[in-house]
């Protein structure tokens, strides 16, 4: 298999170096007036705008062009269009500022430019900016990048809420999420009600719904990739807002004008803390809950080939409980802490390495007691990463990346500590360790005018390492022993074939693997559920996707539509054995039964990108299912999360210069869940037998949110400004069930058996206000 | 540790609603219930089957509808070692007063309330013997099929001694909570416990069995709560003891199929949450629903004082 890279990175470079004299213009392209690298910018000739290249993740691009003059075309949506004429007879360095001047009228929940839905190789794969995730009404107008995601077609939640996301019949733990490269583990806050991402520290959201490109890897489902601003290094800026549940604030700025920035953003929540001084006066003094995180950056630029960046995340969510009258009391906090130090560097006027290093760890804890007995679980993930990419440009016709990246895992099971008096105890279980190593190489390659191939080989290979005690080797490893490691080549290929300038054809193929893995037991999931990597037992998860679309762009580009339908088989999937029950007694490993899935579906979605009025309808019939040979005899039954059919609608409306009208609407299938089946008497009490595993549905779940914005235009002269964001969640109070139960009030053997089935919904019309406020210092509009 | 989490959500009910409905009949035939115990203790009763059909799920149930539930005419045999013993059906309209009070008393019965003339499969002469360690099977045959099950009776670990403290936190003067001690044999071991006062029927608490795996082979002090009564809701005094009363606790070893089903059983119950899954009840009767369950126990009377 190793040769068959090598042949594979042969025939790129091969193709590389077989092509015509040419120049090379490259160069970073950054936001004027912040100095923000802008990344996704399309960059084209004038003349033939087949010759083109996009900005990569750090804002540089490097594009081969015919010696002669030429016309170099810089576009990015929100932003103005620049022209830049060159003269290419040598090698060229041209560093760009775009002015943003055109947000106001422009939906931004788009490709980059306004050619690249029909022209590039990505398939399912949206760039969300953050200004248009600002503008989508939220739940208590907490601004969401994850319930942002949740409205393209392809991408449902958990449940009501929930942060958490199902891409393509996915789980959630098959999405890799990643903030600056670094691997977050659980994103949200509140039992996922709120994303763990602070909208105002992020610059950048891009989903890639399935075809995953090879510098990806490591989960079988999605990419949310997630990048955080650098910071300011023009001029100093605050801003922040107040909400009804949390309030944020933003300080950035240079430390060296145009040398270095820095960022750093907080948020917070005080619902409870608010009500403390009547908590006081309970018995419960002392109970609380609240979240926060804490984002913070700083970059510097060396020299015009090196800058280095360092970036972290750090979140808490904090329950509190006590009972002083009873002598009990439980803390449970838990949160992500991410690092991520990167160094850039540009090899030549071609290739651009990145070199990062990146520590991730989540950690899950839950204490408390009474009297003399106290106890304490715990449970996490950290990982060390090591990651190098290398982005190539060899010619017009190729855009080599390649690279490899290692990751070393410690996870925690649920560790169980407790003491009763004298007597002690403890789960015993010890932290399971993995290495995974990665290596890919991809190419997007030119073949003809009309026709592009992107295609792509990852090789991963993960070693599950001791101590373990293997009980189907009988063996007893020892700290770092090889217990088991696993190898799957993974072959990703997209094409496009242009039918002509406003319509085109793709088709891809991804084959993924997934060493780490996380069930979860209930219907959504939960920050106590376990992160477990493969080991003897458990199988890296492998999953094959088919898609195909065909998009097209109608009046001047103002409206893409695209269809995409797509197939995914996925194996080695887990779930929990039936009947299963937390317990401390057993490792997780145990407790789970191995099966098979599979997710099909089509995709359709309309947008308008600019005017007054823009938006999109999503819609997607789709249908996820797994079945297990030690569940119901290996009856396949659908997802917890499976949606046959939803639709979404998002509109903004530019009222005037100083309000904004944003809406949405949400129709989906309801969600299954697990029928009873029929009532039995055991002890003079009724007990539910389930019927066949989630084959019911809750009923259709529907929703329309709106909010209404109300700013100041923006003056030159002004250092500060305000902006009102009025927003109603529910408008029209649908009471979608959330979850049900049944309740019974019995004495059977009193002839007394009455039964009732309730649907309990969690989120009525739900009015919200938020204040929000920017001042820079230098007096420039934003 | 799901209660806690649920505990914190109670902030996010404050918008939320509640809407009945009626499930889907997803029309299965109904099974057949097995609830058969074989106790070792000084006062148990003999070995008894409560044979039930299943029930599909309607609002109501009447009186006509439970008593027509009973199985009747089914051939019930238990044995052990070589012998096998037939249980005979017998219905509580059947009964002499003395006997029905003993049923009443075992199956935890209010004997002025009980409306429902129930039939049980009962070794009427008391024949069968009790003995530790030695395999019970189970049969039942009823309408052209064979339910089995299979149990045992394991070695009794008592409880040394039962004392009670002050309640924890603020003291209250008229309540008290118990203490007890065990000393962990180092095997695998499993315990159900049931209390009463003052002579009142025995109930099995909502959380009333647990296994040793973080005290096995140790000697171990632990509270034990009072049962929650039918009908008592959550309260400061919940699972408390009253000062003065007469208390008794029926302490129970069981086999590890007899502790699974109670465990699934009642985390079935309480597994009702808004981020909960279902439990299936995991019973040891082949084709059926229910339970065969052996247990050795003995009960213990104290009266509460600190």
């Amino acid at each position: 298999m190793k040769n068959l890279f090598l042949l594979f990175f042969a025939l790129i470079s091969v193709a590389s170096f077989s092509q015509s004299k040419e120049c090379s213009i490259s160069g970073y392209v950054k936001e004027q007036g912040s100095g923000e690298t802008l990344i996704g910018v399309n960059i084209y000739l004038k003349e033939n705008s087949t010759i083109g290249t996009v900005s990569n993740s750090y804002g540089f691009y490097s594009l081969n062009l015919p010696e002669g003059k030429h016309e170099l075309v810089f576009s990015y949506i929100g932003y103005n269009t620049l022209f830049k004429a060159v003269d290419c007879q040598k090698n060229l360095k041209l560093d760009v500022n775009l002015s943003s001047g055109i947000t106001i009228e422009e939906v931004v929940i788009t490709s980059e430019d306004k050619e690249k839905n029909i022209k590039s190789t990505e398939m399912g794969t949206v760039d969300v900016k953050i200004e248009t995730i600002k503008k989508i009404p939220a739940l208590m107008g907490e601004v969401d990048v994850m319930k942002a995601l949740q409205l393209l077609p392809g991408v449902s939640s958990a449940n009501e809420g929930s942060s958490g996301l199902y891409v393509r019949g996915g789980g959630p733990d098959q999405n890799l999420v990643l903030l600056d490269e670094a691997v977050v583990y659980n994103t949200g806050h509140l039992f996922g009600f709120f994303s763990v991402f602070n909208s105002d520290a992020i610059k950048n959201v891009n989903l890639i719904k399935g075809t995953m490109p090879a510098n990806y890897g490591s989960r079988i489902s999605s990419v949310i990739d997630v990048q955080m601003k650098e910071g300011n290094n023009e001029s100093y800026v605050v801003e922040g807002g107040i909400g009804l549940i949390s309030s944020r604030l933003t300080v950035q700025g240079p430390i060296q004008k145009n040398k270095s920035s820095f960022i750093l953003s907080g948020r917070r929540t005080y619902a409870l803390d608010i009500a403390q001084p009547f908590i006081d006066k309970t018995d419960f003094k002392g109970t609380n809950y609240f979240f926060y995180d804490f984002n913070a950056k700083a970059n510097y630029i060396i020299s015009r080939k090196d800058r280095v960046y360092l970036s972290g995340y750090f979140g808490r969510d904090i329950f509190k409980f006590a009972n002083e009258d009873r002598g009990f009391s439980v803390r449970l906090p838990y949160g992500n802490a991410t690092g991520t130090l990167r160094w850039n560097h540009l090899i030549n006027d071609h290739t651009f390495l990145n070199v990062a290093l990146i520590s991730n760890n989540y950690n899950f804890s839950l204490g408390g007691g009474q009297e003399e007995f106290q106890f304490s679980v715990a449970s996490g993930v950290r990982d060390y990463s090591l990651k190098t990419d290398i982005d190539y440009y060899p010619s017009n016709k190729h855009q080599v990346k390649f690279g490899h990246r290692y990751t070393y895992h410690r996870l925690n099971p649920n560790i169980v500590r407790g003491t009763n008096g004298e007597v002690e105890f403890n789960s015993g279980f010890k932290p399971k360790y993995g290495h995974e190593n990665e290596l890919y190489a991809m190419d997007e390659w030119k073949l003809q005018s009309n026709f592009k191939l992107n295609a792509g080989l990852r090789f991963s290979i993960f070693s599950h390492v001791g101590p373990y005690n293997s009980v189907i080797q009988n063996k007893e490893f020892l700290q770092g022993q090889l217990v088991k490691s696993y190898f799957v080549p993974e072959p990703r290929i997209v094409a496009n074939y242009s039918i002509n300038n406003f319509s085109s054809l793709k088709a891809g193929f991804t084959l993924g693997s997934q060493y780490i893995h996380l069930v979860s037991s209930s219907s959504s999931t939960l920050p106590n559920d376990i992160w477990i990597p493969s080991t003897e037992k458990i199988k890296p998860q492998i999953g094959y996707q088919y898609a195909l679309g065909y998009f097209v762009s109608l009046f001047q580009q103002e409206i893409d539509i695209s269809v995409e339908t797509y197939y995914k088989d996925l194996q080695n999937q887990l779930d929990y054995k039936e009947s299963y029950i937390e317990n401390f007694s057993s490792e997780l490993e145990d407790q789970f039964v191995s099966g098979r899935g599979q997710a099909y579906g089509i995709e359709f979605f309309i947008q308008k990108k600019s005017g007054r009025l823009n938006g999109w309808v999503g819609y997607t019939l789709s249908k996820t299912e797994k079945w297990f040979s030690e569940i119901e005899n290996g009856r396949k039954f659908p997802n917890t999360y499976d949606r046959p059919h939803d639709l979404v609608i998002v509109a903004n409306y530019r009222l005037n210069s100083k309000w904004d009208l944003s809406s949405s609407f949400i129709y989906a299938t309801g969600r299954t869940y697990t029928p009873i089946k029929s009532i039995f008497i055991i002890n003079n009490q009724p007990n539910i037998e389930y019927g066949p595993r989630n084959n019911t549905r809750l009923k259709p779940y529907h929703r329309a949110d709106i909010s209404l914005s109300y700013a100041n235009p923006l003056k030159k002269k002004n250092r500060f400004h305000s902006s009102w964001v009025f927003s109603v969640y529910n408008v029209y109070n649908r009471k979608n069930p959330f979850f049900s139960y049944t309740d019974f009030e019995s004495n059977v053997f009193n002839g007394n058996l009455k039964a009732r089935a309730v649907n309990v919904s969690l989120f009525t019309i739900i009015p919200s206000v938020t204040w929000n406020f920017y001042w820079n210092s230098k007096k420039e509009t934003k | 540790m799901r209660k806690y989490f649920f505990l914190s959500l109670s902030l996010l009910f404050l918008f939320s609603c509640e809407e009945e409905f009626v499930p889907k009949d997803i029309n299965i035939p109904p099974q057949l219930v097995v609830e058969s115990y074989i106790e070792l203790s000084n006062n148990a009763l003999p070995v008894y089957a409560l044979l039930t059909n299943s029930l599909s799920f309607y609002d109501s149930f009447s009186i006509d509808q439970i008593q027509s539930n009973f199985v009747h005419g089914a051939d019930v045999q238990i044995k052990v070692n070589s012998d096998s013993f037939k249980l005979n059906e017998l219905c509580l309209s059947q009964l002499t007063p003395v006997l029905k009070e003993l049923v009443y008393k075992q199956l935890g019965l209010d004997a002025d309330s009980v409306k429902v003339d129930f039939c049980i499969y009962v070794d009427l002469l008391n024949q069968i013997p009790k003995l530790p360690n030695v395999p019970y099977k189970l049969d039942v045959k009823y309408d052209n099929e064979i339910y089995t099950a299979s149990t045992s009776i394991p070695d009794f670990v008592p409880l040394d001694s039962i004392w009670f403290e002050d309640t924890p936190g603020k003291p209250l003067d008229s309540f008290a909570q118990m203490f007890c001690s065990i000393a962990d044999p180092p095997t695998p071991n499993y315990y159900r416990y049931f209390t009463s006062k003052n002579r009142s029927q025995l109930i099995a608490n909502v959380s009333s069995v647990t296994n040793d795996v973080f005290f096995n082979g140790k000697e171990f002090k632990f509270t034990l709560a009072r049962s929650v009564d039918p009908g008592e809701t959550f309260s400061d005094t919940l699972g408390l003891w009253r000062v003065g009363d007469t208390i008794s606790v029926k302490w129970c070893l069981i086999d590890d199929s007899h502790y699974n089903f109670w465990n699934t059983l009642e985390v079935s119950r309480q597994r009702q949450g808004p981020f909960s899954s279902y439990v299936r009840i995991d019973g040891n009767v082949d084709k059926a629903l229910g339970i065969f369950g052996g247990q050795r126990c003995e009960t213990y009377t104290r009266i509460v004082k600190k």
